[in-house]
């Protein structure tokens, strides 16, 4: 036999899970005999009506057909990719046959230009399932009972739901759920997206910057064992936290609530923290402490970033690297953000604080402060990387040169500059 | 750094020193170490790899365990530093994968599974299945020999049973 064919059937159904289209997988089935029946044990089937071109209708044959004619007694992932107009029917029948197949992870993704609507069977139907994402679809409501025994992990991206009271069910009959994904879109019917999990572990809620601002609109986060939070929220609503997360050791905050102070308490735990607020005088209250934060990166669009820097630079006495960058384009008309040398070294400054590296570095005059600051006063800096922002070769070299002379408290401080990359 | 080194004997008798982090990442060799079966001096045999296969197989494993150890050093790199870092791994593991042949794969994915060595069974399956993508049934077998022992009748007959297969 040749070399391929005599690999074990493990090995063989471990690469046809590999393929990115059912089509491929099913298509063995006439390369020789011992190809004939194995693509039916295959642990994963990607149904991919974009992939090749072909009518809908014969598409959902070719789902139908694969789904009765599958032999394994447990199919690990089962996922769509629908592009055109899909049947709800069609996808009625489909999760039927996934609860059939015991599937342990169900993906359906639709296309950004459609959006279908899910039957009522998925929420009743699936016990088995323990990963479950969608994208673009439409949840109804049920009278009947929603329940996911088994689910640990649940991705809802650009999902439309009946209300919000609907999410706040669903969740609560995901009693084993650790990690959340979500991504709100415009007109999703959900005012107040409230997370009351009491097992979540992980939770990344994102809101679309193009969601039209309704009188009342914000997050409600009850999740007392979260360990990582990404929340981005550049719609200017609220965010309640009803209970202090004590064990989160990553969080990404990027909003624009005007009082952040209550998600910024409850996670001082945190180890690694990335920023962006609006402000920084309310970003927390006096007093709290990051004492186990070890990695700090905050954005630099915002007028206050220095100040709530140089507040959070205070508060951490642990911190031993920082990065600076843009993730968001600047307003034009917003003021210029205001240096002013703190009455003493931060504690992290003087005795942690290893690295430093600054995208998207303009030069201007708070930038050069800031960063002969951190030169002069950091003891135990070991690397300081600038990247400037893309500007003539020129300016960059002036930068370099004015850096370069400032004075370094440590010794074995490296400065090193990116700018022999990009435009000269 | 220096580490212990352990030895390892392939079918054909060659011997390879290996750091034994490296070695680790077979989970057979670890359980190996674990219940303290590894001599101080002794190689560890293994049957059903040759010499040139194990050199490769050793040579991943070093690569892997040189990016881990980078992990190490710097627990708080930036998410922008590992995704580079993984940029870099990717690029060696295309490269390591290209440069050799189809049947030298199949040796190193048995060899793989073998010492189970789950990261390296998932690349090789990924370049043959990369292989396998977007192929017609003819296509496949002309690309990994594979001879058909249908006839032209049963072959014709399953294709015509499966037409919703083949549209």
């Amino acid at each position: 036999m040749d070399r391929i064919s005599e690999l074990p059937d493990e090995l063989l159904l471990r690469v046809l899970s590999l393929l990115p289209s059912a089509k491929d997988v099913v298509a063995t089935m006439v390369l020789s005999k011992r190809w004939q029946f194995l693509w039916m044990f295959v642990p994963k089937l990607v149904f991919d009506d974009r992939y090749q071109d072909i009518y809908y209708a014969r598409f959902s044959r070719f789902v139908d057909r694969s789904l009765i004619l599958y032999k394994a007694p447990i199919l690990e992932t089962l996922h769509f990719k629908l592009g055109k107009t899909c049947g709800a029917s069609d996808i009625h029948v489909w999760i039927r046959a996934a609860d059939k197949c015991s599937v342990r992870e169900l993906v359906i993704e639709i296309d950004t230009s459609s959006s279908a609507i899910l039957p009522r069977s998925l929420y009743t139907e699936c016990s088995m399932l323990v990963t479950l994402k969608l994208k673009n679809t439409i949840l109804v409501d049920v009278s009947s009972s929603v329940s996911f025994p088994s689910l640990k992990t649940l991705g809802l991206l650009s999902v439309k739901y009946p209300s919000g009271d609907f999410v706040q069910r669903l969740l609560s009959n995901c009693p084993v759920l650790k990690d959340l994904r979500v991504e709100q879109c415009p007109g999703d019917n959900v005012n107040i997206f409230t997370v009351k999990v009491a097992s979540l572990k992980s939770l990344c809620l994102h809101t679309s910057n193009d969601r039209v601002v309704e009188d009342a609109h914000g997050l409600v986060i009850d999740a007392p064992c979260l360990e990582w939070l990404d929340l981005l929220d550049n719609t200017g609503g609220f965010c309640i936290i009803e209970n202090n997360m004590p064990n989160i050791v990553n969080a990404h905050i990027d909003v624009t609530y005007s009082l952040p102070g209550k998600i910024m308490t409850s996670i001082t735990s945190v180890e690694r923290l990335d920023l962006c607020l609006l402000t920084s005088k309310d970003a927390y209250p006096v007093g709290s402490i990051f004492c186990r934060l070890v990695y700090l990166k905050i954005c630099t669009c915002e007028t206050e970033w220095l100040n709530l820097l140089m507040r959070v630079l205070g508060d951490s006495p642990k911190l031993r690297a920082l990065r600076l960058e843009r993730y968001h384009a600047c307003r034009a008309s917003q003021s210029r953000p205001y240096w002013s040398e703190p009455s003493s070294v931060p504690e992290c400054v003087l005795s942690n604080l290893e690295t430093l590296e600054w995208e998207d570095y303009e030069g201007t005059e708070e930038e050069k402060e800031m960063a002969a600051f951190i030169l002069r006063s950091g003891s135990c800096l070991k690397k300081v990387t600038i990247n400037p922002i893309s500007t003539s070769l020129l300016k960059k070299l002036e930068m370099i040169k004015d850096l370069s002379f400032s004075p370094r408290s440590s010794p074995t401080c490296r400065l090193s500059f990116d700018c022999c990359e990009g435009d000269q | 750094m220096s580490s212990n080194m352990i030895m390892l004997k392939s079918s054909d008798g060659a011997s390879f020193e290996i750091e034994e982090a490296a070695a680790r990442k077979s989970k057979i060799i670890a359980n190996m170490i674990e219940v303290e079966c590894v001599d101080e001096d002794k190689a560890i045999p293994l049957q059903n790899v040759t010499g040139n296969i194990l050199a490769l197989v050793i040579e991943y494993c070093n690569k892997h365990i040189v990016d881990d150890d980078d992990d190490v050093a710097t627990e708080e790199a930036s998410e922008e530093e590992e995704e580079a870092k993984k940029k870099k791994v990717d690029d060696w593991e295309a490269e390591f994968m290209n440069s050799m042949s189809l049947e030298t794969m199949f040796e190193l994915l048995l060899a793989a599974n073998y010492l189970n060595i789950k990261s390296l069974i998932d690349l090789v399956c990924q370049t043959i299945a990369n292989n396998i993508k977007d192929k017609t049934p003819e296509e496949v077998r002309k690309i990994f020999s594979i001879e058909n022992d249908f006839t032209p009748e049963e072959e014709e007959e399953i294709r015509k049973e499966n037409a919703w297969a083949f549209g």
